[in-house]
Parts: structure tokens; C-alpha cells; sequence
């Protein structure tokens, strides 16, 4: 302990020295945070360009009057009960004056009668409202969300056609922003916007709650004006329907969302107009996961998907002959460096230091605290003037921002894990998306 | 009137198919001869030959000419119940022909069983009235029915095409169908449809809509009313419509999800003529023919039967007595005669004993039934006599008992009412056969008071002595 005391001191001493004099800030950024420099840097460098070019553009884009086309939304529904209402209400109640047909496709209908039930009790409701249809589609056998998406593509028409969750519920503007965005040239997929609607239940929803905002209200944004959107979420995906048959639609297997966005972005360097959006001002609102044990459970799939989805299946994508010079810098700095390589030095790193230089890691902890801070409050105040629809209510998060470095540090902790879980283990196959029997099935 | 060269010869028929059946075929169209077959260019010229045709097939395509030819033969007297056909291929006036028909010899087979069937019929007057007429075309084809025909520009809603070929009068034949359906002569096979007539005009063609409860006036609109959480404010909904979206006009909160910063508070709609707001809309109908605005409630419900010969309408139509015209009153309630007697003796015991029973009873006589039958046709009398009948049953209060004591002669007993009431009623009563439509028929009241009543007679022998009374 005495040793350890001993060795912060030095340490603390050597760095206030390296402050004070800054005359090797080389010396300095290689010795705690050399990731950080050429990680992570250029990654927020592109979305802060990507974010103030957007707010620029914003005011022009606002002016262009939404065409009203026949618009389809696939609700994926399973054992959501009750929820679904929240869900297709809000559908309902879109402030557009288009048809809006809603297939409400529930999964494994015999075990989740009540889902079946709370939807179907919902179509006389549909009748009441202007041009609206609803539509419940009862899949008896449980087949997984890619065959739910799937049996809606077939059944739904429309030019544009929403993918939705059944416990997402949704702007009243949702629909009318998120046609707009298809009024760009070329765009062929549209990305929602996601808010965490339990936000206020705890800290940790807190924490996500901020994390959707920077990561995805903020990040898709500025990764948006590049094209270089990483990933259109299952939970609230636009697409024009046609493309979206043309190329068959969803794969089955795990994170289809992520596998369509990768196989959409192969045509990116055949078809150079070809786009994929983000519509931050088309809001879905989404419950995060409340307990540590789900959120950890969550994070186990999402990240492992990563790695298997990247690595595995779409290994030949990383070809600027396929997806174009952006997407393959994108690909490789933000997908593969960001998201798989960083966790693995952020562990190695710290596993490393506290085993051997206990005190230079305790050292060093508040220097890189204070940068991801920094980081933190800079783009989080970027994402207050330039994005968010609900300023005020964000504005409540700011004390919060306090503790968003520290969760985001496990958080990236814990991504190694499911990364390490899913190399070695094939986790993705346990996916709670669907059947086993299914997720066994395709190639990978 | 089947030619009783027909009824001997019809052992010897059954060898020689065409022996005895006289074809006439109406029409230009060129079909095949065969024996006994006679052309005609038109069909008065075939029911008027002589000797009578048997048969009749209609050698035209022209849907028009068809139709004339049909309906002329079916308003026929002697042929109206006569086997008819037309050619294959040519549009059939369904209701009235028999079928169709590739040649002469096809309808000569097909005729022959009909033939057979009303030579055993009675051959009655020359002149057989329409009720006859009706039995033994019913009764020659057991199993048809009378089919009503949707019709969308009829005021009932459906037709009864036969019936209406065989009528005297074609505006006479729903009050006729209900005086047939009153003497049990037709019986309902089938319940088509139930329509709901304008209680003023009896059209069965309404508009439904939906009105103001207030004013009735057409002019409304749905409005959803808003719900702010933020500030509890409840507007319509246009009032919070700013800029295509949801801004709350009081407190400018942005409304943007359902169920978490507003919800409709309610449905509502609002008459535009005297801006009252309602949660429901009142449903009227309006009779497309006459205007008039009825509650759906107040519309009479009425069915449309396809109708059938009964077993009474068969021994009529065998034995050509196709019943009392009074039967017609059969449809009323009326007690029987003992309970009248009965109930009469009580109230006169009643009011011997506490002196405060106060009561009366109104005897009416229909008169000239039989004259103006003979005269006119049993049809004409028993479509006034349904009409008298169906006024009646109007007539009668829950309170009163009537009954019956011969075919025309009907008592009413009236608990609770003096001479006044018992007047009043005798007047309403005389006016029942004052139709539209004089045919002479016409019905005297008497009216007999409590006071009348000698101590001790029998209700019976009251009713008799009050009977002599009749004018």
C-alpha cells in the first residue's frame, strides 16, 4: 500500500512536471492515451464537422414540403402486451395527411396471445382515424424478428415503409420527417432517431439516455452528412420498399439491422448517388434497460453481434471497391478500431497498468476523466444547439454528464467481453431475437 | 273451361303425344312445325282463335316483344293459367312463362302434364275471377312460387310480377296479395327480405343521416378535442395546430407524442347551422318520396315473402270456392262469443249491485258484401274488405273486447264509456268502408247503453234483440 502511495506521488509529480513544462505533449498523449489520439479523435473530429455542417443546412432543409406518399409501417410485435398500443397510437396519430398503413406482425401469436389480443382490439380505433389502416398479422409460430419483417415487407405497400418496434412509441411528426429525409436524391435508407423513454427511472437510464443522445442523435448526424451512417436501427429503420425487395429483404441470423446497413453500403461504390440518411427529428421513443443484469445482457449481444457481424459475416466489405473510400475509412476507423480494437486496448491497458503500475493508472485516471469530460459537455452542448428537438428536457441532464465518463468506461470494459464472449464462444448465436432454431440456420 | 276434348281423351293422349294439345306459337321467329301446332303473328290473335289454344310459346328474341306477349296472355281470363314458353335463347320474362323451349315439340311435352293437371280442375264460369285464376295457375304447378323481384324504383322495394299479370288491376296488388295471404289462400315459403316503410307514405326507399340532436340540421362535423398535459388545457384540435404541428394555444408546449404530452380527449361533433357541440349524432331517415323525417324506430317494418298455394288455396282451386270474403275478419282478435256473453253478465251483474259501473257496446253490420261480389268480383270486395279490416284493427282499444257473432256482424264492448264514447266509436266505424272506392259496401252501427239493459237478461239474449236493431 505504501509502495502504491509512493508511486502515485511520483507519478502525479512527473505529470504536473510534463504539464508544467508542455514541452513533450508527444511524450505525454503516447504514455496514457495514444487510443485516444488516433482512435477516437478523428472519429469525433468527423462527427463535430458532420454535426455544424447539418446545423447549417438545417434551416434550408426545414422549407422543403413533405411529399404525401403512401407510406407502410412493419410493426414487429411480440411479447410487448399492452405496449403495442403506445405503439401503433402514436401511429395513428401522426400529423400526416397521407395513407399510412401499419401490418402489425406478432410473433409466436400462440404464446403471446395478449400482444394479439391488444392489437387486434385496436383496429375499429383505426377506422376512426383519416387514412389510416391497420392491419394485425398473427405469426402462430414463433419464427424470430427477421421473419416478422419479412412477412410485413410482403404484405405491406407504400413507397416508403417504416420498420418499428412494438415497445418503441413515436413522434407525431415522425412519419412527416422521415419521408422528408427520402426527399434527398439516391436515399434509400433513413435511420430514426431513438430517445430512451424511461430516462428518469434511475442513474443508469440516465446514462443511456445521454449515450443515445451523443451516439446516435449526435454521432449519426454528423456521420450522416458524410454517407457513412454505421448502422439504420432495427427498432426504427426507413427504407425505400422497393429497394429494400430488390435486395431480399432481411437475412436472417442475428442484428439484421446491422447486416442490411453493411450490405446496403456494398452498393455504395457501384452507385455512387446511393445514400443512407439519419432523420434526427424523426423520434422514436424506446425503453432502455433499467437493471444492470439486462443492460449488461443487452450490451453482451449488441457488441458481440459487432464483432461477428464485422469480422465474420461482412469481412469482404472492407473493401473500398465495394463500399467507396468513405465508408471503408469509416468502416475501418469507426467500426473496427472504435468499436472492436479500442475496448481490447482500453482493457489491456488498464488490466495492464493496475497490475503493474497500480499508481501511474491512478495517476493518470483524473487526466482522463477530465478529457472525456471535456469531451462529454463539448458534444453534448453541440447536440443541445444543433440537434436536440427537446432542449429543455435535455438541458436536465447536464449535472449528469458528470458521471457519463465513468459509465462509458465500463461500458467499453464490458464490450471487450462480449467481444472475447462472442470470438470465442459464437454468442451471437443465442441471440434472444429469435428461435434457436433459426439463428442456427443461415451460413454464419 | 279446359276443353272437355282434353279430360276424356287422356288415356288415349299417353299413346299419341300430340294428339289433342293445340299449340300456338306467337310470334316471327321460324320454329320447327309440328302436328297441332298453329302460328299466330300476334298473341290477340292467338287467344282469340278458336278452338282455343292449350298452349302458347313465344317465337320472338326481341326482349320487349316477350315481355308484351307474356303479360298479354297471362292477363288473359280463360288462358292466364295456360303452360307458356319461350325460346331457348330468347330473354325469358322469368316469373311469367314456364320455361324455355329449343321447338314445338319440346314445348308440346313440357306442356302436357299442366294440361293434364288443370283438365281436372272444374271448368267454373266463363269469366273466372282473379283469385281463381291465381289458384288453378298454383295449382297446376305444385311446387312454384310467387317470387317477389327486387325492384329499385318500385315504392315497395319488390314486385310480384305474376301477381300482377293475373291481377284485374296492377295497383290493386299488394292490398290483394294481403287479402290472399288474410283468407290463407297463399302461404309465406320463404321470407325474402323485411324493408322499413315511411309511416306517412308507405315508400320503402330512406335516407339515413346523421343530424344535429338539437336542430336536425345536416350540416355537422366530427371535431377531436385535444388534451395538453402540460397545462390541462382542452381544445379542439385546430385550435392547437400551429405550423403543421401540435403546439398548446395556452401554454405553447410543443405537443409531439400521444399518451405522454397530450392525448384526444374526446370525439365530439359540431353542428355548423347552431354551433351546438354533441357527443352523438341523432340518425334520422327521410323517405326519399314524400320528406318526411321519421326516427328510425317510427318506420314500419314490413316482410317480403315468396308465397305458395296452401292446402286451403288447393281444395279452392279444385273446388272453385275460393272461400268467404270474411275471412278476412278471421285475422282480427276477437273474443269468442261465450266470453263476451260472459264478461257482458258480469259488468251488468256488477252494475245492478254498486250502481257505478258505467259501460256501453257498439254492434256494426257489414252490408253488401255479397251483392258487390257478384257484381264486382270477389277480388275488388276483398281488397276494400282488407283495408276495412286492417282500419279495424286500429280501432279496437287494448280495453274493449269485440267479437264476433256472425261472418258480418262484429260487438264491441266498451268498459268505462257512456253514450259519448260509444257514438264516437259507431261514427268511426261507419266511416271504415267509406273507401276511396265505392263498391257498396257499407256498415251500420247501433250503440247500446248500460241503462238499456233490462234486469236479469241474459247477455245473449241482449246481443239478439239488440241485432234486430240493425238499419
Amino acid at each position: 500500500m505504501s509502495q502504491f502511495l509512493v508511486q502515485l506521488w511520483y507519478q502525479t509529480q512527473l505529470l504536473l512536471a510534463d504539464l508544467r513544462t508542455a514541452n513533450d505533449l508527444q511524450h505525454l498523449a503516447w504514455r496514457f492515451f495514444p487510443f485516444v489520439i488516433l482512435i477516437e479523435l478523428p472519429v469525433q473530429a468527423m462527427i463535430v464537422i458532420g454535426v455544424v455542417r447539418h446545423a447549417f443546412l438545417r434551416a434550408a432543409r426545414r422549407r422543403l414540403a413533405p411529399p404525401l406518399s403512401h407510406v407502410g409501417c412493419i410493426v414487429t410485435c411480440y411479447g410487448e402486451g399492452v405496449g403495442v398500443e403506445a405503439a401503433i397510437r402514436s401511429l395513428f396519430a401522426q400529423r400526416y395527411d397521407g395513407m399510412i398503413e401499419i401490418v402489425a406482425v406478432v410473433d409466436g401469436a400462440l404464446r403471446n396471445g395478449e400482444t394479439l389480443a391488444c392489437a387486434q382490439a385496436l383496429i375499429p380505433e383505426a377506422k376512426r382515424w383519416p387514412h389510416r389502416s391497420l392491419r394485425v398479422v398473427p405469426k402462430w409460430q414463433r419464427g424470430g424478428r427477421v421473419s416478422s419483417l419479412n412477412a410485413g415487407l410482403a404484405l405491406v405497400s407504400g413507397e416508403i415503409v417504416f420498420t418499428l418496434d412494438a415497445d418503441t412509441s413515436f413522434d407525431n411528426d415522425m412519419i412527416v420527417t422521415g419521408v422528408r429525409a427520402f426527399g434527398q436524391p439516391g436515399t434509400v435508407a433513413v435511420a430514426g432517431n431513438l430517445r430512451a423513454r424511461n430516462a428518469a427511472a434511475n442513474p443508469l437510464t440516465r446514462m443511456q439516455a445521454i449515450e443515445y443522445a451523443l451516439s446516435i442523435s449526435l454521432a449519426k448526424t454528423g456521420l450522416a452528412r458524410f454517407n457513412v451512417v454505421n448502422n439504420v436501427s432495427g427498432a426504427f429503420g426507413i427504407f425505400r420498399r422497393e429497394f429494400l425487395a430488390d435486395i431480399g429483404g432481411f437475412n436472417s441470423g442475428t442484428a439484421e439491422d446491422l447486416d442490411l446497413t453493411l450490405r446496403i453500403k456494398q452498393y455504395f461504390a457501384r452507385q455512387p448517388g446511393m445514400r443512407i440518411q439519419f432523420e434526427s427529428a424523426a423520434v422514436g421513443h424506446t425503453d432502455v434497460p433499467a437493471t444492470l443484469g439486462a443492460f449488461l445482457k443487452q450490451r453482451l449481444a449488441w457488441d458481440g453481434d459487432l464483432f461477428h457481424l464485422y469480422l465474420r459475416v461482412h469481412r469482404m466489405a472492407f473493401s473500398p471497391r465495394l463500399v467507396g473510400w468513405p465508408n471503408f475509412i469509416a468502416l475501418v476507423w469507426q467500426g473496427l478500431l472504435w468499436q472492436l480494437v479500442l475496448p481490447a486496448v482500453l482493457f489491456a491497458y488498464t488490466m495492464l497498468g493496475l497490475v503493474f503500475q497500480p499508481g501511474a493508472v491512478a495517476a493518470v485516471m483524473p487526466l482522463v476523466y477530465g478529457y472525456y469530460l471535456a469531451v462529454t459537455v463539448g458534444t453534448y452542448i453541440l447536440y443541445l444547439f444543433a440537434i436536440s428537438e427537446r432542449p429543455r428536457e435535455d438541458l436536465q441532464f447536464l449535472p449528469w454528464l458528470a458521471l457519463y465518463p465513468i459509465y462509458g468506461f465500463f461500458a467499453r470494459l464490458w464490450s471487450f467481453v462480449a467481444i472475447l464472449r462472442n470470438a470465442f464462444l459464437s454468442s451471437h448465436l443465442e441471440s434472444p431475437m429469435a428461435p434457436y432454431w433459426v439463428t442456427r440456420m443461415p451460413r454464419w | 273451361m279446359l276443353p272437355e276434348r282434353c279430360a276424356p281423351t287422356l288415356s288415349s293422349n299417353l299413346l299419341e303425344p300430340d294428339r289433342g294439345l293445340r299449340l300456338a306459337i306467337v310470334g316471327s321467329v321460324d320454329v320447327a312445325q309440328a302436328l297441332g301446332v298453329e302460328r299466330y303473328a300476334t298473341a290477340e290473335s292467338a287467344l282469340n282463335a278458336t278452338p282455343a289454344a292449350d298452349a302458347f310459346l313465344i317465337a320472338e328474341h326481341d326482349p320487349d316483344a316477350v315481355a308484351m306477349a307474356a303479360a298479354l296472355i297471362r292477363a288473359d281470363r280463360i288462358a292466364a293459367a295456360l303452360p307458356l314458353y319461350v325460346l331457348a335463347g330468347a330473354p325469358c320474362a322469368s316469373a311469367l312463362v314456364d320455361g324455355a323451349v329449343r321447338d314445338a315439340a319440346e314445348a308440346v311435352m313440357l306442356a302436357r302434364p299442366l294440361v293434364e293437371a288443370l283438365a281436372v280442375l272444374p271448368e267454373g264460369s266463363d269469366e273466372p275471377d282473379a283469385d281463381v285464376r291465381l289458384a288453378r295457375y298454383l295449382y297446376a304447378r305444385q311446387s312454384s312460387r310467387i317470387e317477389p323481384v327486387r325492384t329499385w324504383n318500385d315504392p315497395h322495394g319488390y314486385r310480384y310480377p305474376l301477381l300482377e299479370a293475373l291481377a284485374d288491376r296492377v295497383e290493386d296488388v299488394q292490398p290483394w296479395m294481403r287479402s290472399l295471404v288474410a283468407r290463407r289462400i297463399l302461404t309465406p315459403v320463404a321470407l325474402i327480405d323485411r324493408l322499413r316503410h315511411c309511416p306517412s307514405c308507405d315508400f320503402a326507399h330512406s335516407n339515413y343521416v346523421d343530424v344535429c340532436p338539437h336542430d336536425e340540421a345536416l350540416d355537422i362535423v366530427q371535431t377531436t378535442f385535444l388534451h395538453c398535459f402540460t397545462c390541462g388545457n382542452v381544445a379542439p384540435e385546430g385550435a392547437f395546430v400551429a405550423g403543421g404541428r401540435l403546439q398548446c394555444p395556452k401554454c405553447a408546449t410543443l405537443l409531439r407524442q400521444i399518451g405522454v404530452d397530450y392525448d384526444r380527449a374526446l370525439e365530439s361533433y359540431h353542428c355548423n347551422v347552431d354551433g351546438a357541440d354533441f357527443a352523438e349524432p341523432k340518425v334520422v331517415a327521410i323517405c326519399l318520396n314524400c320528406e318526411r323525417r321519421s326516427a328510425p324506430e317510427e318506420l314500419v317494418p314490413r316482410t317480403v315473402h315468396a308465397w305458395a298455394l296452401s292446402e286451403q288455396g288447393k281444395a279452392a282451386a279444385r273446388t272453385e270456392r275460393i272461400g268467404d270474403i270474411y275471412a278476412l275478419l278471421d285475422e282480427l282478435d276477437f273474443a269468442t262469443p261465450q266470453f263476451f256473453y260472459t264478461t257482458l253478465d258480469w259488468l251488468a251483474a256488477k252494475r245492478r249491485r254498486y250502481h257505478d259501473e258505467e259501460f256501453s257496446f257498439v254492434g256494426a253490420r257489414l252490408k253488401g258484401v255479397e251483392g258487390s261480389a257478384e257484381r264486382l268480383g270477389r277480388v275488388r270486395v276483398a281488397v276494400v274488405l282488407d283495408e276495412v279490416a286492417r282500419r279495424l284493427r286500429e280501432l279496437i282499444r287494448g280495453t274493449d273486447i269485440a267479437t264476433r257473432t256472425a261472418e258480418n256482424e262484429i260487438w264491441i264492448l266498451l268498459p268505462n264509456t257512456g253514450m259519448e264514447g260509444a257514438a264516437v266509436l259507431a261514427a268511426k266505424l261507419r266511416a271504415l268502408a267509406d273507401h276511396g272506392d265505392d263498391i257498396g259496401v257499407a256498415i251500420s252501427t247501433l250503440v247500446v247503453l248500460a241503462d238499456e239493459l233490462a234486469d236479469g237478461e241474459k247477455a245473449e239474449t241482449v246481443i239478439a234483440r239488440a241485432a234486430n236493431g240493425f238499419a
